[in-house]
């Protein structure tokens, strides 16, 4: 364990320093950390709770506009009461879908969090007078407790704060009674049941956790990017994308999804600039590592440690 | 009125093709085709590309045949070259491996027929219009409607009256007990998957005239027809056909009567259904 | 006193009538074999007490309150516990936590922020004790061999410390040689803290030697009860051996 601590520690100094390699980098990495956040927290339901979300744009979506929503309409510029608020309502919106969708398992789950992410999209696409229809929000001159806060860099540290609490909370949330209990309903339901424990509670427990990181992730994104539209923040491939990072960092692993996050967006942003068919490889990609590495990158390589051994 | 249900036959037709191919192929195989969409897209592209050697309007009225036919073939290999690689390995990775293909099909599309829409409605002016309780109708958009509900009957009759549709429905119930029975049970994979692909990509040829093609389209008629599959019960093509016709017509008279929010009441239809009844308007238990 | 007791209690599955009016008392601390040949409704029976499926009609009351339509989840918690035929068990898991969810489970311990699972100290001493007691490795279940995985599922249902305990075919897949020592722990583990059980069984010295009672099962109806001199009776036999 000794080991790993130096390693997590030399991460950390790193991400510390990444904003004096540049703009571009720190832009970078700052996307990568948001959506680790967001695959993390998807995490929460597939790898934990055997539940694969195609949806959780919704909860991200959710969060962005709430931040959009109210800098559009109520002038709120304040990012401490921009935050809470998209906490609540992405709590709120995870309790509401939540309902509908912990009833189903398998395919029945995963088809229901596309249609309701679905139903959220086509509302951000159609009420453009609420909106912004497809145009989206622009959001710019946000405060953090009366310090205007505008450059690149100092998103970047807000969010890298954030990232590092998120990770504290949600690593405790799993190591928890609750955590446990997620793992046992995901490797059977049945016997979950027999262990007097309520499944549709503790799914609902689930779905809310990942709803609420992935809505703060969202409302980050909002501030930082200064620019929302349903497509981004909204859309299928938006859910999908979280699923793909996770996938490719591994689901079995606490920190897979992350990993998986930042080479996803590194190789998004290099294969872009430098070929014009990044769909492909991200198509291939995804094919890939279910043909070859389906435990994707740390959950091979925690497969490997563990056999050394 | 008589627009609104023309336009929302049309529409329900189209869903039809396409859920019922999602449809089969999950009942077969119990994957959930997330590139159903993008063979629906292939087919346009493949009636586009079809149509460019002549004018000739049988050409036109047959293109949709061999759009279908090649899309199937792509379902075919797809299906025997990745997706039985994965097959027990759990369905997360079978979702996954179509899901990744809608990619891979996206830059298909993008280097074979470039970035932009096309359409090509030719034929929808050399068919001429006919009066309908003295509303004019486009006659392509009738044909359209027969050869989809010729094409559903069709698929009734193969399914439910000859001996490959009862091998295929065997299958559907218990695989390995159709298997023990002597079936080939992986070329029962092959032509359902062929079988589904088909229908989409026939739905998208007959679609060329009325709306083209544009990357896009594969995502949200993925999503339709997820819609239609989940209001209509997994796996039941008797479902897939009500719940097409019964969004078809909503978002037609919608699109009328909500243009804001159209869509929004097919999803919300979606919810209602799913509150009353969790698996379905034809759906049996789940799992 | 009986804790649970049953009336004509009816489960269909179409034609099968795999449950057909069992009405039974169990007595607190008794332990109660149900035989039968296959198929016989000895599961479904296990499967309405339990709550796993709901009987077409019938009552059932647990400790004199009607339970017949209330969730498994809330049975479990009045002191219904169980096991089952095919071992259900936490695959990714290892055997200590398998057994530490019921436990934590029955402590009421579900609040995300109590504390984490590895400060449990109590919970864990008492879920390795159960381990031993029952000589199952601290592994990845999915490693565990089939005997230790019928053993876990046996040891996660006593972990709950339930007032009855429904054990389908304890048992079943454990080498001959084993299985009289495995029973053995189970009883004592059973006396030790008054737990009443139902026991689907089908080796007939096991049966004989430890049962309080023995009810025989016949086409979904108890077709005799009584104490181990009905294992010689002519009818009982001639039902088991035809299995
Ligand atoms: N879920 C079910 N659906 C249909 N039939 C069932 C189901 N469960 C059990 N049966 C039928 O009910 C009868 C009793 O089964 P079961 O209770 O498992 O018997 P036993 O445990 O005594 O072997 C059998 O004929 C079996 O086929
Ligand atoms: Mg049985």
């Amino acid at each position: 364990m000794r080991d790993f601590r130096i390693v997590y520690l030399a991460i950390a100094i790193i991400l510390f320093c990444i904003p004096f390699t540049g703009e571009y980098p720190t832009y970078l990495t700052g996307l990568a950390l948001l959506f680790g956040i967001s695959a993390l927290a998807l995490n929460v339901l597939l790898g934990y709770t055997g539940l694969l979300s195609f949806g959780n744009a919704l909860f991200f979506g959710a969060g962005a506009y709430t931040v959009g929503l109210l800098i559009k309409h109520y002038d709120i510029a304040a990012i401490e009461i921009l935050f809470p608020a998209s906490i609540a309502t992405s709590f709120a919106v995870a309790v509401a879908v939540g309902f509908i969708c912990v009833r189903h398992t398998r395919i029945y789950f995963t088809m229901l969090t596309i249609a309701l992410a679905s139903l959220f999209y086509a509302l951000a696409h159609k009420l453009r007078p609420i909106t912004g229809g497809d145009d989206g929000i622009r959001i710019y001159d946000t405060y953090l407790f009366g310090r205007e806060i505008a450059s690149v860099t100092e998103f970047y540290y807000l969010i890298l704060v954030f990232f590092f609490a998120s990770i504290l909370v949600l690593r405790i949330i799993l190591k928890s009674p609750f955590g446990l209990t997620l793992q046992a309903i995901r490797d059977s339901e049945m016997r979950a049941r027999f262990a007097g424990i309520s499944i549709t509670k503790y799914r609902l427990g689930s779905f809310i956790v990942s709803g609420v990181f992935t809505g703060m992730a969202g409302a980050l994104y909002a501030l930082f990017l200064g620019q929302i539209s349903p497509d981004d923040v909204l859309g299928l491939t938006r859910s999908g994308e979280f699923v793909a990072m996770t996938i490719l960092g591994g689901f079995t692993s606490f920190t897979g999804p992350v990993v998986g996050a930042f080479v996803f967006t590194y190789l998004k942003a290099f294969v872009s600039s430098a070929l014009i068919y990044w769909y492909m490889v991200a198509g291939i990609i995804i094919i890939g590592v279910v043909l070859f590495v389906p435990l994707g990158i740390m959950g091979e390589i925690e497969r490997r440690l563990l056999w050394r051994r | 009125m008589i627009p609104q249900i023309i336009n929302g036959l049309i529409f329900a037709s189209i869903l039809f093709l396409v859920a019922a191919g999602l449809t089969i192929i999950f009942g077969i195989l119990r994957v959930v085709n997330f590139s159903h969409g993008s063979f629906y897209l292939l087919g346009i592209y493949i009636a586009y590309s079809i149509t460019r050697f002549s004018q000739d309007p049988v050409l036109y009225l047959a293109s949709p045949f061999i759009a279908g036919a090649l899309a199937g073939a792509v379902g075919m290999a797809f299906e025997r070259g990745l997706l039985s690689r994965v097959y027990g390995r759990g369905e997360l990775f079978e979702l996954l491996l179509t899901y990744g293909m809608i990619f891979v099909f996206i830059d298909v599309f993008r280097i074979g027929w470039g970035t932009m829409p096309i359409s090509d409605p030719t034929i929808t002016f050399k068919l001429g219009t006919v009066s309908i309780a003295g509303y004019l109708m486009p006659l392509y958009n009738l044909y359209l409607i027969t050869i989809a509900a010729i094409l559903a009957l069709v698929l009734w009759y193969l399914l439910f009256k000859t001996r490959v549709g009862m091998i295929i429905r065997a299958t559907s119930f218990d695989k390995e007990v159709t298997s023990s029975f002597g079936v080939n049970v992986n070329r029962v994979y092959v032509l359902t998957f062929f079988l589904g692909c088909f229908l989409a990509g026939f739905g998208g040829g007959l679609m060329l005239p009325v709306t083209g093609a544009w990357i896009g389209l594969d995502i949200d008629m993925l999503i339709l027809g997820l819609v239609v599959v989940v209001v209509g019960g997994l796996g039941s093509i008797k479902g897939a056909l009500v719940a097409s016709l019964l969004i078809g017509l909503v978002r037609s008279f919608g699109i009328s009567m909500f243009p804001a929010i159209e869509l929004a009441i097919v999803y919300v239809i979606m919810i209602a259904v799913l509150i009353v009844k969790p698996s379905g308007l034809f759906g049996g238990v789940e799992h | 006193m009986e804790i649970l007791k049953t009336e004509g209690l009816k489960k269909y599955f179409g034609e099968v009538h795999a449950v057909d009016g069992v009405s039974l008392e169990i007595k607190d601390g008794e332990f109660v074999s149900v035989v039968g040949p296959n198929g016989s409704g000895k599961t479904t029976l296990v499967n309405l007490i339990s709550g796993a499926l709901l009987p077409d009609s019938g009552i059932i009351y647990f400790e004199g309150r009607d339970i017949t339509k209330l969730p498994a989840h809330q049975r479990v918690k009045l002191g219904i516990g169980r096991s089952f035929q095919i071992p259900m068990v936490y695959e990714f898991l290892s055997s200590l936590d398998n057994i530490l969810v019921s436990i934590l489970s029955r402590n009421g311990y579900s609040n995300i922020f109590h504390r984490t699972v590895d400060k449990f100290e109590e919970e864990r001493k008492e879920a390795m004790e159960l381990l031993n007691t029952f000589s199952i490795p601290l592994k990845l279940v999915a490693e565990l061999p089939h005997g230790h995985r019928k053993l876990l599922d046996v040891a996660m249902a006593l972990a709950l410390q339930p007032r009855l305990v429904l054990l389908d075919e304890p048992t079943a897949g454990i080498s001959l040689e084993e299985r009289d020592q495995v029973m053995g722990t189970i009883v004592e583990v059973l006396k030790d803290r008054k737990i009443a059980a139902v026991i689907v069984e089908h080796d007939m010295d096991i049966v004989a030697e430890y049962s309080d009672r023995i009810l025989v099962m016949h086409d979904g109806k108890i077709m005799k009860e009584g104490g181990k001199e009905i294992l010689e009776d002519e009818e009982v036999r001639r039902i088991l051996i035809g299995d």
